[in-house]
């Protein structure tokens, strides 16, 4: 069995800070490319390498995951959330400090993923509120600004939760205001107490919130919001940026009959568990395979392959044939796919195309992935589909854009999943339309709320019943579990071969985004 | 996977709700998923069991109690 991973090892890991202090010593050695004040230009560049030094990270802080299943993507959102930031910033041209924050405020906004997205979304509003009029930002413009900051993110959450992103937030606020306090005026001097000041407030919040400690890791929107500030100040010396690719985004999608096709050569999907000979290895998997067969995939673990790929009709029984030679088969399986095609396609036409909505009425944008899952939305009336969910939260933009393309100006929004929620009530606030958000947490819940609606009602009452209907449906989801912990006195156990027990039980859902702990033994989600 | 599921269903109420939906994700075979449905059955004889494909990523297994 892995070992348990405990507290203290990964919050060492954190811990080992002396690296972090000394890299800061060294930036201290140098030369500040800032005067005592920053201009627009200066602040964009220090934007750049905020996203800079976090994308670095990126993995990282996706690893600082409170339930060991795959949804550990608060890193992936906070970069792609400042590359929105930096690409409207640098598209409007460098003008004054003030119009730079405002652009970055503007972008973030619209760019926002994920909750911990939406939350550095309203930390840039309200620096850009701090810093308006400023031609250049000076100390004490700093200060004030990364005071307003802290302030708007408050503002933003419905119930603000302490060892999150919003902790280290406020206390490096609060040595900002500390420092103008004691006549600092050097703007490099000021961030540079704010980075250590939110290092320490990092390594804090697991003694802020219980379920951090638990699992063993930081909290991960903090450590997000601790490199694009270590980033900033890399920035102020000079340091060149560690990588300023764009990332791929994916769009949103809506869908519009997909197809149930099978393409040539997919009749057969045939899935081989194979404990490999001596001196054999997944390379010879593949030149066995390809040949053959199309979308091969092969996972590997324990010395135990798991060989998925799909075959024409007829060459079914060719993949055990050909893999017993490089191996023992422990187990196959086959399934007859086009079979499998025409009977969903005779029992459940698919829509054609999502539900048509007239002027006046009532629409639901709803968010979900997975083929099948699009697919009965859309029959159930979802107007609108936005592809996203756990590891791919879409972007508020996309959000709002599926809800202006509806034609109708009623909406009800269904996030599907707790980490796309904060993002759906931006995109809510941001439209001219009357939208409302109907929580639901899982496609499941979403799929219960899209029973109630009624297109001739209005949004308030649709919401209501919607909400109501959630309140009959109780989730939960099984996800492969990506390490051992113990959470909620339940051992969670990643074992590699061993499928019986690659499967975790997400106790208590995920956390809301903010790392909220539900109450031991409560277990799954929703509500009834 | 039979094992999680069945404990995560006794955990949340599965012996007390009507209709159990099984949504299966990318990578799970059909015959898997009615698999777990007829072992949530065997426990619970008379929780009505359907099976749909989610197709998402990510998780393997979504399911629903009504």
């Amino acid at each position: 069995m892995a070992a348990r991973e405990t507290h203290e090892d990964r919050g060492t890991r954190w811990q080992a800070t002396e690296l972090r202090q000394r890299a800061l010593a060294r930036l201290r050695g140098g030369i500040p490319v800032w005067g005592e004040a920053i201009d627009g230009a200066s602040l964009l560049r220090a934007a750049l390498g905020g996203q800079g030094r976090l994308r670095a990270k990126r993995e990282r802080v996706n690893a600082l995951n409170v339930f060991p299943v795959p949804d550990g993507d608060t890193g992936t959102n906070m970069v792609l959330t400042m590359q929105a930031a930096c690409d409207k910033a640098r598209a409007d041209g460098t003008g004054s400090a003030a119009g730079v924050a405002a652009a970055l405020a503007q972008g973030a906004l619209m760019g926002a993923r994920g909750n911990s997205g939406v939350i550095l979304s309203q930390l840039w509003r309200g620096l850009a509120l701090g810093l308006e009029g400023c031609q250049e930002i000076r100390a004490e413009d700093f200060a004030r600004a990364l005071r307003l900051a802290r302030d708007t993110a408050y503002q933003g959450v419905l119930r603000p939760v302490e060892g999150t992103i919003l902790t280290v937030a406020t206390d490096a606020a609060a040595e900002a205001g500390a420092a103008v306090g004691e006549g600092l005026i050097s703007v490099v001097d000021l961030l540079e107490r704010v980075v250590r000041a939110a290092e320490q407030s990092v390594r804090r919040t697991p003694d802020l919130l219980p379920v951090l400690k638990q699992a063993g890791v930081v909290d991960s929107g903090g450590a997000g919001l601790f490199y694009i500030l270590e980033g900033m100040l890399r920035s102020a010396y000079g340091e060149k940026l560690e990588d300023d690719e764009p990332e791929a985004t994916t769009s949103p999608r809506i869908p519009l009959g997909l197809l149930t096709e099978l393409e040539e050569g997919q009749d057969w999907e045939v899935v081989v568990d194979i404990r490999l000979r001596d001196g054999a290895c997944t390379h010879d998997l593949q030149g066995l395979l390809d040949p053959i067969g199309t979308s091969l995939q092969i996972g590997e673990g324990d010395g135990v392959c798991r060989v998925h790929v799909h075959l024409a009709e007829g060459r079914q029984y060719e993949v055990v044939e050909v893999l017993r030679g490089v191996g023992t088969v422990l187990r196959a399986a086959l399934e007859n796919l086009r079979d499998q095609v025409e009977a969903e396609t005779r029992d459940a036409p698919r829509p054609a195309a999502p539900a048509r909505v007239q002027p006046g009425q009532t629409a639901a944008v709803v968010v979900a992935s997975g083929e099948g899952f699009i697919r009965l939305v859309t029959s159930l009336g979802a107007a609108a589909v936005v592809e996203g969910g756990p590891l791919m939260n879409p972007s508020v933009q996309s959000i709002l854009e599926a809800v202006s393309q509806v034609p109708t100006d009623r909406v009800v929004l269904l996030p599907n999943d707790p980490n796309v929620l904060q993002a759906a009530r931006q995109a809510a606030q941001l439209s001219h339309k009357q939208v409302a958000v109907v929580p639901a947490e899982s496609v499941p819940q979403g799929i219960a709320a899209l029973l109630a609606l009624d297109p001739e009602e209005g949004v308030e009452e649709v919401a209501a019943e919607m909400a109501e209907a959630l309140g009959h449906v109780r989730t939960g989801e099984l996800a492969r579990a990506t390490r051992s912990v113990r959470i909620d006195g339940v051992d969670v156990v990643e074992r590699a071969g061993d499928w019986n027990h690659r499967w975790s039980i997400e106790v208590g859902g995920r956390p809301n985004g903010r790392g909220l702990a539900q109450p031991p033994g409560c277990r799954g989600r929703g509500g009834g | 996977m039979g094992e999680a599921l069945l404990s995560l269903l006794a955990a949340v109420g599965g012996g007390e709700a009507e209709l159990l939906t099984i949504y299966y994700g990318a990578g799970v075979l059909r015959g898997e998923a009615e698999g777990l449905g007829e072992r949530a059955r065997r426990v619970w004889p008379r929780l009505e069991v359907e099976v749909l494909e989610g197709g998402q990523p990510h998780r393997p297994i979504v399911f629903s109690l009504e």
